[in-house]
């Protein structure tokens, strides 16, 4: 197959014009506030400070600890009920199998807007409002990592869990030692979008973290920019570099399982 | 023996499920129940929940913030869902014709697609900035005056528009392309073959052996871009003077700002129905299938 040279010319010139918006954001978060208001592409200094100041500002350190305390436990929640749970739907065989099929299926439609009130109140009920407890439960990416979770087991042959049970092993055995081994990279895939979702989720925590002591990175950063009527953003834009060095890090390792997983829990394989 | 055996794989079957089908129950099923409901009552979060019938939805029916929220959810949607689909597909369509470095362009377009609500707003709240943003600064050298984009009544749905645009573009470029990348490379051979141009093999080939493809994009595209909120009130509060309230924003207002559950639960409904709707249309439209990808 010849690679077509001016394709790929083409291809270079619109990624840098479709990444400069992402380039500006890393320029200015190292750049003085006299060169961002005087619009200056190429700052006069190099400022590290901006990201002194912004951290010695609210509680972006508090933010930060929140956001990786809710992800990294939210994750491994899901994770581990989305392996038994695709486990059981993608390779046993049992009386309302398929129902269970559907009902997940249909929670992956119902969107958090349509019930983010009654979730709330019953928050509220549980005592949960402002809690870590709040923001971790509803885990509300559970049911699109189980779904494809169970595709993906569901197309392994039927043949290794025969030869292991005529061994004797157990469902559990089974699971463990050949299932989850061999889904690895949809265990990861899974993983690294469920992290990433959670991360980046801005409507959930903005409802039931009442104060800015419970605040995720992408509540909190909103809230400082908001505050503040002359926003400098030479420090604002320190603070979205910062808060965006797990996913892109997260990405730049795993982004092959990142889009297959993406592809997979859409429909398109 | 066998029957024994079966009732004890269904019992293990669910209690492999149980976990999962606990928190799917409490968190999603339970809130979804109490939902239909919800509507029909008067409740301010700290008194009892006083039933009312229809009032909140005939509240809902003739205030004026619950129409222009609902038309500035579907301004944004018609002004989004084009250019996501058709720049998404052409994008794909350049990274899979035999260019170098494939994987890394695929990434480069993803890279604003895993960066947060918050990032991206900030980000171009600044880019739109009236007097020293990128935006304006660029649209100078055509002579063009500067546009105060987040505070114009007309200019500041369009901006976050762009934004979004900007931000999820790379999630449609990753579904055509891992699509385009199933069809048959001897399709295209036979096409050669019979003495056709690129242009020709992407009218007649690529295109329609997407069928499926655009209609899950458009679908995903519709449902996402109804769902609009956090740029917005980011970017522009919803402002100026509510040119940009989106529905969402009016379910949040109501319910979490001014604690009126009920009216703000049959605001929720009627999103509910819409995107019930879309998801309807959805299912009546892939049920139509040939051969494609």
């Amino acid at each position: 197959m010849k690679m077509n040279k001016g394709l790929t010319i083409l291809a270079i010139v619109l990624l840098f014009v479709y990444l400069f918006p992402f380039l500006m954001m890393l320029i200015s978060s190292v750049a003085p506030e006299k060169d961002i208001v005087a619009s200056k592409l190429i700052p006069s200094e190099i400022k590290i400070s901006n990201y002194g100041k912004i951290l010695n500002q609210g509680k972006i350190g508090r933010w930060f600890i929140n956001s990786v305390v809710v992800s990294v436990s939210a994750t491994l929640m899901v994770v581990v009920m989305s392996v038994f749970a695709a486990y059981s739907m993608g390779r046993m065989m049992f009386p309302g199998r398929k129902f269970l099929n559907i009902v997940v299926l249909a929670g992956i439609t119902i969107p958090i807007q349509a019930i983010m009130i009654p979730l709330f109140l019953q928050m509220k009920d549980f005592g949960f409002i402002n809690t870590y407890w709040g923001l971790i439960l509803p885990a509300p990416f559970a049911p699109l990592c189980a779904f494809i979770l169970a595709n993906f087991f569901r197309e392994i042959p039927n043949a290794y869990d025969e030869a292991a049970r005529i061994d004797g092993a157990t469902h559990l055995t089974i699971m463990w030692k050949i299932i989850v081994p061999m889904s690895l990279p949809a265990v990861a895939s899974i993983s690294i979008l469920n992290f990433t979702w959670t991360w980046n989720y801005y409507l959930w925590p903005l409802i039931i973290a009442t104060t800015d002591t419970m605040y995720t990175l992408p509540v909190g950063l909103a809230s400082l920019a908001g505050s503040e009527t002359n926003i400098r953003y030479g420090p604002i834009m320190a603070a979205n570099v910062m808060a965006s060095i797990p996913v892109i890090i997260l990405f730049i390792i795993f982004q092959k399982n990142l889009m297959q997983g993406v592809s997979a829990g859409s429909g398109v394989k | 023996m066998i029957v024994t055996n079966k009732k004890r794989n269904t019992t293990l079957a669910y209690l492999f499920f149980l976990p999962f089908g606990l928190f799917f129950a409490l968190f999603k099923i339970y809130p979804f129940v109490r939902s239909m409901y919800l509507g029909f009552f008067k409740w301010d979060v700290f008194g009892t929940p006083e039933f009312i019938g229809l009032e909140n939805f005939y509240t809902l029916f003739t205030t004026d913030k619950f129409w222009e929220a609902l038309w500035h959810t579907v301004y944004f949607t018609i002004l989004t869902v084009p250019p996501l689909v058709i720049i998404g597909f052409l994008i794909a369509v350049l990274l899979n014709s035999r260019i170098k470095f494939v994987g890394f362009f695929r990434a480069g377009f993803y890279i604003p697609y895993i960066l947060s609500i918050t990032v991206i707003s900030l980000m171009w709240k600044l880019m739109f900035n009236e007097t020293f943003g990128i935006v304006n600064k660029f649209l100078s050298v055509f002579g063009i005056e500067s546009i105060n984009w987040l505070n114009d009544p007309v200019f500041a749905m369009p901006a976050v528009v762009f934004a979004t645009i900007w931000w999820t573009l790379g999630f449609n470029i990753i579904l055509y392309l891992s699509a385009i990348q199933q069809i048959p490379y001897s399709y295209y051979e036979a096409a050669t073959l019979d003495g056709a141009n690129s242009w020709q093999k992407l009218i007649h080939i690529t295109f329609p052996l997407l069928r499926s493809t655009h209609i899950l994009v458009f679908v995903l595209q519709v449902i996402y871009s109804l769902q609009i909120f956090g740029q917005v009130y980011i970017m522009t509060g919803g402002g100026p003077g509510g040119k940009t309230r989106t529905l969402v924003q009016y379910i949040y207002e109501t319910g979490f700002k001014y604690f009126k559950m009920g009216y703000a639960q049959a605001n929720a409904a009627i999103f509910f129905l819409i995107m019930l709707g879309v998801a309807i249309a959805q299912v009546k439209l892939m049920s139509k299938r040939g051969e494609q990808f």
